[in-house]
């Protein structure tokens, strides 16, 4: 890199070090770090990265390409800011760090193309997954069918490499609401289904409908599905990230709701945490929106055991003598970052038709990372498949998570290795025992 | 970079496990200490005992200081790369446990397996591995013997050093050395292990260690006590000890990080308390059930304000949260954190404490202490912001003299964190010239091309 460039990413650099100065080097992230668990290396873990970094803005460094590399080699799971002795904010500097390098070493033709030619324009976005859900029949295999596996059949779709993952629907959460909204009015609450759930899972969607339905609360599904941002922000592509906030907010009459509720937690986290984090870069009256959605946003189960008498209307005393086992695995992005970890599991619970086993380590991450799980597929994979051996150990049939990422993770390692769990969101659970009456067995 | 020590450590280990790029020498230039860091020219992973002993000799041979680190947390520089030549073998590969043996009680591991593994494995056999060091969560063996690390339970349980039967460790030529047995007793020779133990990597690279377990007590239980004053908080202590009881833990927090830690936690900790004391006893429940007895009659006449006694495992819990939240409290006030390890006789605790105070006014510091007070050992806690370079000679100053006080209590100044680079000048102040002389000859002896960590510990000249 040039000097004249080098200095200049020093000086943007220059913004963190209030931040990077509370690192006291304890190198306590290393007990927590699922990738340094890989590699036991220093340049795996926050401790290394930090150091990286305030070598950079103390000008130590004179080339920053690895450093980027590094940096850029992490899940944002954020196990190590939630245990660290002095509340360094990790995953902020990373982030903010990745948005400076970003502007030095260009993003790939490949990411550009996805997040500012795709990702962030929803409605291209939709139609490309539209064709992707039509037409897979030409170039998926199903694998594992209690899981709804599937791998590609075609070689040259490289992305892909082995994976077995979901098909995108044809029917998007979002389509099969448009004829179904309901504003009562007495609660308002906004349904932000987040894109997987929207394209992959809208099932799930459908089962948060079908509870709010029950508890008489009035809710709104928009017309469009828009990206929180966080694919973008991850990969340091600000512009992208501004522009899927930008739409973002103009798609919810804020002021008229009382909540809005996602059952994904990347996106809960995304608009709660790193939303407030980038404020500066809006304007003011965005940053007035940006605020009013990020303290009304909560996760599903978090706003149904808090905000409602799902408890009261939802328990059920069956005393079926042979329980379903059930485990259940915390996403980072709900535990670590929101500390939200008891309502999902009071969800569960109030399906009596299932006993809640607990599995070693249920906070662990499980490798996916969002866009590290595409970077890095192997270390991914290997994270996944520890996760996969306490899922076994405890003999469940069915393992929930919060998180529709980490959804598609636990299924792409069950199908690996052909387990037979399934693989379900708390509040599928919970609405099964309304719909589907005390004898439906798995 | 020297070319051909790169193709010759690529010939023993794998091409992905040697190190040249400035990125990832940057990583390993620093440990937990607040110094400058040393880049180093070369970083190494071997993955076998073998490797690492071949590692050695190449290093060596081509007249490398070889500075070996596990988890580089150590708090006295003892983990950073020499100014020239200077190579890192890192042990964190190398983590297994090659043996629990339940019939002689000793477990056989590798210097990268992380303590709080090795604690966790042997309990499954109702056996104990008692040093508990700060860091246990991701501190490694070789380091922990390296160091000689303490802990929390010292008091009744010794430190590592206690628990080395023996252990087999590369010198600086290479050549591996055996020492000690499987055995209690064990005579045959020069204690090596024990010459191993806290020499800080400057006399050989270690490969194997064969640790001492014992039974786990079967029973324990913990109280909290808070007291208006200081020096009945430090009588109680001894106190305890003269009535011939031996408490596993016995902790103590002061009022500023009383203060610090409620506010951190909001547990409802008397915020107007001057000290806390946090006791647990173990071994068998009848035991355990009398001295306790006999404690809180201790404790009450000593003039103690309040003593919680943890009823059930949640109680136990919480007590010993506020003791780890202790340095994360602080550590959150100010930008940096400085971790002092000052120790004292028992009976001159109360001293020391007033010691401390002194100074903390005298330079008007920003100061927590905690500590093992049941061993002597006090940490100090300085929050500071290193970049304010005015304060910063202050906080020297303050640290200097805290160690002058310590000295004339008849104290040490490391109880566990070593000497390393942090501490070697104080050296000379604790001890006479022949203990400084006597150790650079050894060191010379053993290691001629001083290559192995130098710099550390012991002067090369004296």
């Amino acid at each position: 890199m040039k000097q004249r460039k080098l200095i200049e990413l020093v000086c943007l650099l220059k913004q963190l070090d209030d931040d990077l100065i509370k690192c006291m080097k304890c190198g306590m992230c290393q007990a927590v770090c699922p990738l340094y668990k890989t590699s036991f290396m220093e340049p795996d873990v926050a401790r290394g990265k930090l150091v990286l970094i305030s070598h950079l803005v103390n000008e130590l460094i004179s080339s920053p390409e690895k450093v980027s590399k590094i940096v850029n080699k992490c899940l944002l799971c954020g196990s190590c800011a939630a245990n660290c002795p002095s509340g360094v904010d990790v995953v902020k500097i990373f982030l903010k760090t990745r948005v400076i390098i970003a502007k030095f070493f260009k993003l790939s033709f490949v990411e550009r193309l996805i997040l500012r030619d795709i990702v962030a324009k929803p409605r291209l976005f939709e139609a490309i997954f539209n064709i992707a859900a039509r037409t897979q029949k030409l170039f998926v295999q199903e694998q594992n069918p209690t899981l709804g596996s599937a791998s590609c059949k075609i070689p040259f779709l490289t992305m892909l490499k082995d994976r077995h993952f979901v098909p995108p629907k044809k029917n998007t959460f979002h389509k099969q609401m448009a004829q179904k909204q309901s504003i009562s009015e007495k609660n308002k609450i906004g349904i932000f289904a987040g894109c997987l759930v929207d394209k992959f899972f809208p099932e799930i969607g459908l089962s948060i409908v079908k509870i709010l339905d029950e508890l008489e609360m009035g809710y709104l599904v928009p017309d469009t599905q828009i990206c929180c941002g966080i694919p973008a922000i991850s990969s340091g592509d600000l512009q992208s990230f501004k522009s899927m906030v930008a739409q973002l907010i103009n798609l919810y009459p804020v002021d008229e709701l009382d909540y809005i509720v996602t059952p994904c937690a990347s996106c809960t986290s995304t608009l709660k945490k790193i939303w407030p984090m980038f404020l500066k870069e809006f304007n003011e009256q965005q940053q007035e929106k940006i605020l009013s959605i990020s303290a009304k946003v909560m996760d599903i189960s978090e706003f149904l055991i808090q905000k409602t008498n799902v408890a009261k209307k939802f328990k059920t005393h069956i005393n079926s003598e042979q329980k379903i086992k059930i485990t259940y695995h915390d996403p980072c992005h709900l535990k670590k970052s929101l500390n939200i970890y008891k309502e999902p599991r009071q969800i569960i619970k109030l399906n009596s038709r299932y006993e809640l086993v607990e599995m070693q380590d249920s906070d662990a991450c499980c490798g996916m990372g969002g866009s590290f799980n595409l970077k890095h597929y192997e270390i991914s994979k290997e994270i996944g498949l520890k996760k996969l051996e306490n899922i076994i150990k405890t003999e469940a049939k069915v393992i929930a998570t919060s998180c529709p990422a980490c959804m598609l993770q636990l299924i792409d390692m069950l199908s690996h290795r052909n387990v037979d769990i399934m693989v379900r969101h708390p509040i599928q659970i919970l609405q099964e025992e309304k719909s589907c009456g005390p004898h439906r067995k798995i | 970079m020297d070319i051909k020590l790169v193709n010759k450590l690529k010939a023993i280990l794998r091409y992905s496990d040697v190190f040249t790029d400035e990125a990832t020498l940057h990583t390993y230039s620093y440990d937990s200490t607040c110094l400058e860091p040393v880049i180093p020219e070369v970083v190494v992973f071997p993955n076998s005992q073998e490797e690492l002993g071949k590692v050695v000799r190449v290093l060596s041979q081509e007249g490398y200081a070889i500075t070996v680190r596990g988890s580089g947390t150590n708090l006295s520089g003892g983990t950073i790369p020499a100014k020239q030549k200077g190579a890192v073998i890192v042990t964190t590969r190398l983590n297994k446990i090659l043996e629990i043996n339940l019939d002689d009680l000793y477990a056989r591991v590798e210097p990268g397996v992380i303590t709080f593994n090795l604690a966790k494995e042997v309990e499954k056999y109702g056996l104990f591995y008692p040093p508990d060091p700060g860091s246990q969560k991701v501190s490694t063996m070789g380091g922990n013997v390296a160091e000689n690390a303490g802990g929390l339970r010292g008091l009744k349980y010794g430190v590592t050093g206690h628990y080395v039967m023996g252990l087999t460790f590369f010198d600086s030529f290479g050549e591996l050395v055996k020492t000690g047995s499987k055995t209690v007793k064990c005579v045959s020779g020069y204690n090596l292990s024990s010459f191993m133990v806290g020499s800080e990597g400057t006399l050989g690279v270690i490969s194997e260690i064969t640790l001492k377990l014992i039974p786990k007590p079967s029973f324990a239980k913990s109280m909290l006590v808070i007291f208006d004053d200081i020096e009945k908080a430090s009588f109680s202590v001894s106190d305890i000890i003269r009535h011939k009881i031996v408490p596993c833990t016995l902790e103590f927090l002061d009022n500023f990080t009383i203060r610090c830690v409620e506010q951190f936690r909001k547990t409802g900790l008397p915020i107007d308390a001057e000290a806390m004391l946090l006791i647990e006893l173990d071994g068998h429940k009848s035991q355990v059930e009398e001295e306790f007895i006999q404690i809180e009659k201790i404790l009450k006449k000593n003039g103690a304000r309040l003593i919680k006694i943890a009823k059930n495992s949640l109680e136990k819990e919480a007590i010993w949260q506020a003791r780890r939240d202790a340095l994360p409290a602080l550590a959150r006030i100010r930008p940096s954190t400085i971790l002092e390890d000052v120790t004292v006789p028992r009976s001159k605790i109360p001293e020391m404490i007033k010691a401390i105070q002194y100074i903390q006014q005298k330079y008007s510091l920003q100061l927590g202490i905690f500590g093992h007070v049941g061993d002597g050992n006090l940490h100090p806690t300085i929050l500071t912001d290193i970049r304010d370079k005015e304060e910063f000679i202050k906080v020297e100053q303050a640290i200097d003299e805290l160690f002058e006080n310590c000295l004339t209590l008849e104290g040490t100044i490391s109880g566990e964190h070593g000497i390393g680079i942090a501490k070697l000048k104080y050296m000379p102040k604790e001890f006479p010239k022949g203990t400084l002389v006597f150790s650079s000859r050894l060191k010379k002896a053993v290691d001629p091309k001083n290559i192995l960590n130098p710099g550390k510990l012991v002067f090369r000249q004296f």
